[in-house]
């Protein structure tokens, strides 16, 4: 028997982005115990930490997209980046954590912007939206350098979240 | 009503999926097949999650929580190796239930397990596919390497389990005990019955 699926890895100038692993996940789930997940639904204790774990990675078998793990040239994981879908997504949504100290250096960007092209390439999917709480200036910022523009009227899981909208760039 | 993401994927994306899908031993039975889970089966997990059905599961589910478990499910075929299988009949697509070997969180050994949905019930077909998965979870786990974790009031699946050649170990349910599930039997599986 082998295991030998094929979701992709992306490189970009500093980072490869590939498939969680279950080594991944005392990491993550240390993430998501942190304040630094308030952003995505945290902080949360280990059981929710599974569900979300396995969430990112099964996205991969129903859909062809999911979640890829963010890691440096050293091979140290710095966050996660991912696109959403499914029922608890109001539609497909590209989303993004940086570990705490990997702040500042614009990682959250280069990796999203990687996912973000790769799945415009090989998925049917027009549009992308990232949800994102009103407070968390950072991820704020992530999603304007993107270039996503503010849908005011899209639906969003929480309603304190700004809904901002990726869209297929034409080559 | 449509709902956009239920569907399967299209185009390369396509081509990633089924590449994990390929992961997931196909095995047919006289009646049945157990595939790999798809998207298109959710609706159908989240109407047995979602309903007494999975009372001695830890049930009902919210729909969250039984989008989580059916993740889990396929994210173990990924991560750990072994994990669920849709159960239908040879010929129609439709599932009938869902067969499991994985640990869950928490859970101190690898299980067998099995839900069906209500119109499935009564035909011997949860009987029919841990039947055949036992030689996969030997392989896998070794004889006695693995158990079903079922419910004291459970008495369906309890007889199923000893009709697969399973005892209780009550060893292993007293470590349960003391991890908080009073109410739970632990069947341990140590081969293929005759």
């Amino acid at each position: 028997m082998t295991f030998q699926f094929q979701v992709p890895t992306l490189r970009t100038h500093r980072l490869t982005l590939r498939m969680p692993r279950i080594s991944d996940f005392p990491a993550y789930t240390a993430f998501l115990a942190s304040d630094r997940s308030a952003g995505v639904g945290g902080p949360m204790g280990l059981d929710k930490a599974w569900a979300y774990f396995c969430h990112d990675t099964a996205l991969w078998a129903l859909f062809g997209h999911g979640a890829l793990m963010i890691e440096d040239s050293t091979g140290v994981a710095l966050g996660q980046v991912g696109v959403n879908a499914g029922p608890l997504f109001p539609e497909p949504e590209l989303g993004w954590f940086l570990y705490a100290g990997h702040e500042h250096h614009g990682f959250a960007t280069e990796a999203a912007a990687s996912l973000r092209d790769w799945t415009f390439a090989n998925t049917a999917l027009p549009t992308l939206v990232s949800y994102v709480d009103r407070n968390n200036m950072p991820s704020t910022r992530v999603a304007e350098r993107l270039g996503a523009a503010l849908d005011p009227t899209a639906p969003r899981p929480d309603p304190g979240d700004l809904v901002y909208r990726h869209t297929k760039v034409q080559p | 009503m449509t709902v956009a993401w239920l569907h399967t994927p299209s185009g390369p994306a396509a081509a990633i999926a089924a590449t994990v899908a390929a992961c997931v031993p196909v095995i047919r039975t006289d009646r049945l097949t157990l595939r790999a889970p798809k998207i298109t089966d959710y609706p159908a997990y989240r109407d047995v999650f979602t309903t007494d059905r999975t009372q001695y599961m830890g049930g009902p589910f919210t729909p969250d929580d039984a989008f989580a478990d059916f993740c889990q499910g396929i994210a173990g075929w990924m991560l750990r190796g072994a994990g669920m299988w849709t159960l239908t009949l040879q010929h129609d697509d439709a599932p009938l239930g869902w067969v499991y070997l994985w640990q869950e969180m928490g859970d101190p050994e690898p299980e067998l397990g099995w839900v069906l949905t209500e119109a499935a019930e009564g035909q011997g077909y949860a009987a029919e596919a841990a039947r055949a998965v036992l030689p996969h979870a030997l392989r896998l786990y070794g004889a006695g390497g693995f158990v079903s974790y079922i419910d004291a009031a459970n008495s369906r699946s309890a007889r199923l389990a000893a009709a697969l050649g399973a005892t209780r170990d009550p060893r292993a349910e007293a470590g349960m005990a003391a991890l908080g599930e009073a109410d739970l039997h632990v069947y341990r599986h140590t081969g293929v019955p005759a």
